[in-house]
C-alpha cells in the first residue's frame, strides 16, 4: 500500500477511535519502513480533527478520551524511533495548588505532544515553587496551568508572581485552563491568556 | 415563619418575605446558624474509600482501555445487601440529625453516574489521610464515561447496580418526616456540556433521573438535582425540570472573577427563562468568597444583579459549592462576605 494511503488510515482510524485498526495500520507502516516521523504526522492530523469536531461539540469526552489514549499508546509504540524533543517548543504543564484533577490537564498535554510540542508534565497537586522551578529547570517556552477548583486559582496566581520574581517571565507564555479558569481571571492574574477547550490550547502554544 | 416555612412558601412559588439562604459546607454547625435549609448528606460509607483507593472496576496502572473494558465482570465486587448498606449509611445521617431543627432539610445522596465513576476510579494520585473520605477527595475521573463507549453493556449493568442502591436510600430518606426535599448529586456535564454521550444521557442518566425522582414526589418531598456544568447544552436542563423541582449550583459557566461572576448571573438569568417553575439554589460563587483580593461588597455586587434580575421568586440564594477542604464560612474574610450577602438578602426582604 502506498505511504500517503496507509498514513490516510492512520488519520482515520484516530478519527473514528479504530484502536485495533490503528495498531494494525501503524505495524504495517513500519514493515513498509515508512518513517516513525511520518507515522505520527497522520496520527497526528487524526487527532487534530477529533479536537476539531470536540470543539464544535459533535463529540462528547469520552471520544476525546479514547483518541488520547490511543495517541499516547502509538506514541509509546513509535517512541524508539522518534527523535527526542518537540519542533514546535518546550511546554511545561501541571496542576498547580491543593487539586488533583488531572483529566483535562492530560488532554492538553497529549494534543500539545500530537502537534509537536514537546511536554513536560509535572503531574497534580504541584506547588507553585515546584511548578516554577520545573519551568526554570527545563527552559520551557510555555507555562501551562490546569485550574479545576479555585484552590488552583491562588496557586497559580502566586506561580506568575514567581516567575516574574524570577526574571523568567520575559521568556515564558503563561496560559491557564480548566473549569476554574477564565479570560478575565488570565488577565488579572498577568497570564498571556486562557484557553477554553483543547484545540484553543493548541492554538495558542502555536501563536507563542 | 420559620426557616422552614419560608423554604416551603418559595417551592410553592410564592413571594417569600425575605429571600432564603443556605450557606452549604462541611461544618453543620455554621451552616444551621447561617441559613434556613440544611444539607444532610446520606453517602454510602463503605464506598468514599473508592476515591482514595481506588474503586473494584478501576484499570490497572498502565493497563489498556480496551482489554479493561472488555474484560470487566460486574459480578467480580461482591455486592452488598442493599439493605445493609441503607443501614450503615443511615446511620452516617442520623449523626446530622440534629442540625434538621426549623430548618427545610435536604436529604442528599449521589447520583448513579457519580457512584459509576467512583467505581472505576483509579486510586488518587496523593496519600490522604485514612479517615478522609467523600469531601475531601471528591474529583472528577471518566473512566465510566469512556465504559459507556467502548463497553455499553458493561456500563450499563454498573450504572443500573448503583441506581438500585440509590433508589432504596431515596425511598427511605423521603420518608423521614423530618426532610423536605431529597437531592440526587449527580455531575454530568462540564463547561461545554455533558461530559456523556447523547445517547447514554437519554437512554441511562434521564431514565434513572425520572425514576429517582419520581420515587421523592410519590412520598410527597420536593425534588432536587445538584449537577455542575452547563446543563444548557443540548437542552439537558428542560429535559431535568420536568422530573426535579429545584436545581443546585447553575455553574454554567466559569465564575473565578467579579467580572465572570457577573457574567454567570446572565445565565442564570437566560436559564430562568428556559424553566420558569424550578426553584433556583444559587447566587453565590464560592470562588469568591475565598478569594482574598475580593471584597465582601464584590460578592454582594453578584448577588445584588442576581436578585434584580431574576427576582425573589422561586429562588435561595446558595453557594455554587461548598468551601473546598480546609476553608471555612467561619474565616473572618470569608464572614465577612457571607454578613454582606445577608445584607443584600435583607435589603430585598418585602415582610
Amino acid at each position: 500500500m502506498p505511504m500517503a494511503k496507509i498514513l490516510r488510515e492512520i488519520e482515520r482510524d484516530v478519527s473514528r477511535l479504530d484502536y485495533r485498526g490503528l495498531l494494525e495500520d501503524i505495524d504495517r507502516a513500519t514493515l513498509q519502513k515508512i518513517p516513525a516521523q511520518a507515522i505520527l504526522r497522520g496520527l497526528s492530523r487524526g487527532m487534530m480533527a477529533v479536537g476539531g469536531a470536540y470543539e464544535k461539540q459533535e463529540i462528547f469526552l469520552p471520544e476525546v478520551l479514547i483518541a488520547a489514549e490511543m495517541f499516547e499508546r502509538a506514541r509509546e509504540r513509535l517512541a524508539p524511533k522518534l527523535p527526542e524533543g518537540g519542533k514546535l517548543g518546550k511546554v511545561v504543564i501541571g496542576t498547580v495548588g491543593p487539586d488533583v484533577h488531572d483529566i483535562g490537564k492530560n488532554l492538553v498535554a497529549t494534543w500539545l505532544r500530537a502537534a509537536g510540542f514537546e511536554v513536560v508534565d509535572v503531574g497534580v497537586f504541584v506547588s507553585p515553587e515546584t511548578f516554577v522551578k520545573a519551568v526554570e529547570r527545563h527552559k520551557a517556552d510555555i507555562a501551562a496551568m490546569s485550574l479545576r477548583l479555585s484552590t488552583a486559582i491562588y496557586a497559580a496566581w502566586r506561580a506568575v508572581g514567581m516567575l516574574e520574581a524570577r526574571g523568567l517571565r520575559k521568556n515564558v507564555k503563561v496560559i491557564i485552563g480548566g473549569s476554574a479558569a477564565s479570560e478575565s481571571l488570565a488577565h488579572e492574574m498577568g497570564a498571556d491568556a486562557h484557553a477554553a477547550h483543547i484545540m484553543q490550547a493548541v492554538r495558542l502554544c502555536k501563536k507563542y | 415563619m420559620n426557616s422552614r416555612e419560608l423554604v416551603h412558601a418559595v417551592f410553592e412559588g410564592k413571594e417569600p418575605p425575605r429571600i432564603p439562604l443556605l450557606f452549604e459546607s462541611e461544618q453543620k454547625t455554621l451552616e444551621h446558624e447561617l441559613g434556613d435549609a440544611v444539607v444532610i448528606h446520606a453517602w454510602v460509607p463503605r464506598w468514599g474509600s473508592f476515591l482514595s483507593k481506588g474503586g473494584p472496576f478501576r484499570r490497572r496502572e498502565g493497563g489498556d482501555l480496551w482489554e479493561w473494558s472488555e474484560g470487566l465482570d460486574m459480578d467480580e465486587y461482591d455486592w452488598p445487601d442493599v439493605d445493609e448498606v441503607v443501614e450503615e449509611t443511615m446511620n452516617k445521617v442520623e449523626e446530622m440529625e440534629r442540625f434538621t431543627n426549623d430548618r427545610f432539610v435536604v436529604f442528599e445522596v449521589l447520583g448513579p453516574t457519580e457512584q459509576s465513576e467512583f467505581f472505576c476510579m483509579p486510586p488518587s494520585p496523593i496519600a490522604y489521610p485514612e479517615r478522609a473520605t467523600y469531601p475531601a477527595l471528591s474529583r472528577h475521573h471518566f473512566d465510566f464515561s469512556i465504559l459507556t463507549e467502548l463497553g455499553p453493556r458493561r456500563g450499563r449493568e454498573l450504572y443500573d447496580r448503583c441506581g438500585a442502591y440509590i433508589l432504596e436510600l431515596v425511598k427511605v430518606g423521603a420518608e423521614l418526616n423530618y426532610v423536605d426535599a431529597v437531592r440526587i448529586a449527580d455531575d454530568a456535564c462540564g463547561h461545554a456540556g455533558p461530559n456523556y454521550s447523547a445517547r447514554f444521557m437519554r437512554r441511562d442518566y434521564l431514565r434513572w433521573h425520572r425514576k429517582l425522582a419520581g420515587e421523592v414526589r410519590k412520598r410527597g418531598k420536593f425534588t432536587k438535582l445538584h449537577a455542575d456544568g452547563n446543563l444548557l447544552v443540548r437542552n439537558l436542563l428542560v429535559e431535568l425540570a420536568r422530573c426535579y423541582d429545584s436545581l443546585h449550583p447553575l455553574d454554567f459557566a466559569p465564575k473565578a472573577t467579579v467580572g465572570d461572576s457577573l457574567k454567570w448571573v446572565d445565565l442564570i438569568v437566560k436559564a430562568r427563562k428556559a424553566v420558569s417553575e424550578m426553584v433556583f439554589f444559587t447566587g453565590i460563587p464560592i470562588e469568591l468568597m475565598f478569594m482574598d483580593d475580593v471584597g465582601p461588597q464584590e460578592v454582594a455586587r453578584v448577588a445584588e444583579k442576581l436578585l434584580r434580575r431574576h427576582g425573589s421568586r422561586r429562588l435561595v440564594l446558595t453557594d455554587t459549592h461548598r468551601p473546598f477542604p480546609g476553608r471555612s464560612f467561619g474565616e473572618a474574610g470569608a464572614m465577612a462576605k457571607v454578613k454582606a450577602v445577608l445584607e443584600v438578602a435583607k435589603a430585598h426582604a418585602h415582610g
